[in-house]
């Protein structure tokens, strides 16, 4: 090993002498105390409790006792008729100063200095008006890269948890005596079902992780919050918020998470308290089906205007927040540095999506894994009838007991039966879920069992390799689709035979006859009401509990309003 | 320097001036000056979106809201659309 001497750099920081004279007194006072002396440079030290850094100060304080505060006192007042107040300001100004003069000496600069390829860049996509329409379309590229490239790897673990790997355990209970018992519902039921509902959101976070690494790690991150910074500032944030909402429209978990990249606590509650209302697209398929029902010619407009909804209520609500709980906590004032643009490394791209889809996975199992043994619990214990545990019709069992129960809240709105109840329970566990629920409670069998044809294990491990294949082969095919607009219709829901009837009935009983108008208010439930499970668990990641209870309680609280306001609005105007 | 000093806020896109002081908090002139806005600079504003300022402080580039560059007293020496 051969000792690499650095030589000692020849320049040394020197402030004015009235500051010198002060640091060398407070220096000197400060080494006085050991445990200060052993823990910092003591000139270091004495410059930070000169330009006022309050941590710092209280710890030397408690160690050194009154006499640090007396000569930090001393020095203060020593220095007031040079600097006034200022004195911090100048500590770092001659800090710039030396810096300067050290690179006057040691650099040749032309005297107007040209433009450098950032400031070019920023010359676009700063533009007064280049810059918002740049940051949408950079915007809806991280859209559907979330959306439409994972989708097929969404569906290829949903397909193999719900397939192969239910079969195993189907097949490992069986050889130990418990096939068909209650064991295997909770486990293929419950417990895969519900940690399959946190592990296909993965391939939806690493792929936004992946793009907003790109964004921040370019550079263009901190040019967005600029373009975007008057926009954001009805709402009372600042233009980093923007992109978070953006993200909820694909899905409220990964925005949630994006609420990361704020500056400010108090933006990042803000702007997580909005993004759930923004129409995730996990609530789609309830749209499609609601209004195919109720509104078979205008269901495509019906649905654009739950979108608008959702935007409109997030305004409103953001001005009201703002105006109430955060009324004493001002948007921090903006100032971003913006640094120049450089290529993002893939080691550095990686580790991002990495860590935080990682440690998304391991808050979120835990909650998700608890919610969805109770949901099964409910759904096994029967409370009615002759059913057995585990083997009971719906409308028996302690679910269908619960949801009664809250039926009675819902009633104001048109929509009090336990049936509808029921969907909205479960709905709040995944909106995915509302759908099927809806069938199971109006008792409609679901479309056709899928014949299950026994497979060996080699053959399952075969399926699953070849859908990971076709999923790769289906993301690559999309990938073009992002930098187009193609809008493709979305998946058709086809109504199982008489859940259309069954609903329709439902919604025309339960609201007096105004079935439409109930339809219409559920819908703007559906939309406002907390996303999901796996978001609650995301907001108390991200916030902590407290502002976890306030996102539930202020989304039902809005839902309820909002929807009370559109069918009793309605009946009012004669709907 | 006989020029009156003006907020930063009004120097317009383009202008090239000199700052002469922060006004507001001694936390907000501290931390506009750890960010290379010290007495004596020169500043240029690269952009105006009328919300918020992008300026440029020797290599460095800042965004700062109106706000901010209300506080911040620039003396016109260069201004060219102001």
């Amino acid at each position: 090993m051969t000792a690499v001497t650095l030589a000692a750099p020849g320049a040394a920081l020197r402030y004015a002498p009235p500051i010198e004279a002060e640091l060398d007194h407070l220096a000197a006072t400060l080494g006085a105390v050991p445990a200060l002396a052993e823990r910092y440079p003591l000139r270091w030290l004495a410059v930070q409790l000169l330009e006022g850094d309050e941590q710092l100060l209280a710890e030397a304080e408690s160690l050194g006792g009154p006499a640090v505060t007396a000569a930090l006192a001393a020095s203060r007042e020593r220095l007031a008729p040079h600097y006034g107040e200022d004195l911090d300001v100048a500590l770092v100004d001659q800090r710039y100063r030396f810096v300067h003069a050290l690179a006057g000496q040691a650099l040749t600069r032309p005297a107007a200095p040209p433009l450098t390829l950032s400031d070019r860049i920023d010359q676009v996509v700063t533009h007064r008006w280049l810059g918002i329409p740049i940051f949408l379309a950079l915007m809806w590229v991280v859209f559907k890269i979330t959306t439409d490239v994972t989708a097929p790897f969404v569906d290829w673990i949903d397909a193999t948890l719900s397939g192969p790997v239910s079969g195993w355990v189907a097949a490992l209970l069986s050889a130990a005596g418990l096939g068909g018992s209650w064991v295997e519902a909770l486990l293929v039921d419950g417990v895969i079902a519900g940690v399959g509902g946190v592990l296909v959101f993965v391939p939806v976070l690493l792929a936004l992780y992946f793009a907003l690494a790109l964004l921040e790690d370019s550079g263009y991150m901190a040019r967005a919050a600029f373009v975007m910074d008057r926009l954001m500032h009805a709402l009372g944030l600042h233009g980093k918020s923007f992109l978070p909402m953006i993200v909820g429209f694909g899905c409220s978990v990964p925005a949630i998470y994006a609420t990361r990249t704020l500056d400010s606590r108090r933006d990042r509650i803000l702007t997580g308290l909005l993004v759930p209302f923004m129409s995730c697209s996990a609530r789609l398929p309830v749209y499609v089906l609601i209004a195919a029902i109720f509104f078979p010619a205008h269901a495509g407009l019906v649905i654009f205007a739950l979108y608008l909804t959702g935007i409109a209520v997030a305004i409103v609500i953001g001005m009201l927040l703002r105006r109430t709980l955060f009324r004493k906590q001002p948007p921090a004032p903006f100032v971003l540095e913006l640094p120049p643009y450089r290529l993002p490394t893939l080691r550095g791209v990686w580790r991002q999506m990495w860590e935080r889809t990682a440690a998304f996975v391991r808050k979120a199992t835990t909650i998700i894994l608890a919610t969805s043994i109770v949901v099964w619990l409910l759904l096994a214990v029967p409370v009615r009838g002759e059913g057995r545990f585990a083997d009971t019709p719906v409308e028996q069992s302690a679910f269908a007991a619960v949801a009664g129960a809250a039926a009675p809240i819902f009633a104001p709105l048109g929509f009090g039966a336990w049936e509808t109840s029921g969907a909205l329970l479960t709905g709040f566990v995944a909106k995915e879920v509302v759908v099927s629920t809806l069938g199971q409670t109006y008792a409609v069998a679901a479309a056709e069992e899928e014949a299950v044809t026994p497979t060996t294990f080699g053959e399952d491990l075969l399926g699953i390799a070849g859908g990971l294949v076709s999923a790769t082969g289906e993301a690559l095919r999309a990938l073009p689709g992002v930098v187009g607009i193609t809008l493709e219709a979305p998946e058709e829901e086809t109504a199982p035979e008489g859940l259309a009837a069954a609903v329709q009935a439902g919604f025309e009983a339960s609201s007096g006859g105004h079935g439409a108008l109930a339809a219409l208010a559920f819908l703007v439930f559906v939309l406002l009401y907390t996303p999901c499970m796996t978001a609650v668990a995301a907001a108390r990641h991200e916030f902590g509990s407290r502002w976890m209870w306030v996102s539930i309680v202020g989304q039902f609280v809005v839902a309820w309003l909002v929807a009370l306001l559109v069918f009793q609005g309605g009946r009012l105007l004669g709907g | 320097m006989s020029t009156p000093a003006l907020p930063l806020a009004l120097a317009g896109e383009g202008a090239t001036v000199r700052l002469v002081a922060i006004q507001g908090g001694q936390r907000t002139a501290h931390r506009l000056a750890e960010l290379g806005l010290t007495p004596g600079v020169t500043v240029t504003v690269l952009r105006d979106n009328g919300g918020a300022l992008l300026v440029a402080v020797g290599d460095t580039r800042l965004a700062l809201s109106y706000g901010l560059a209300q506080m911040v007293l620039v003396t016109g020496e260069e201004l060219r659309d102001a």
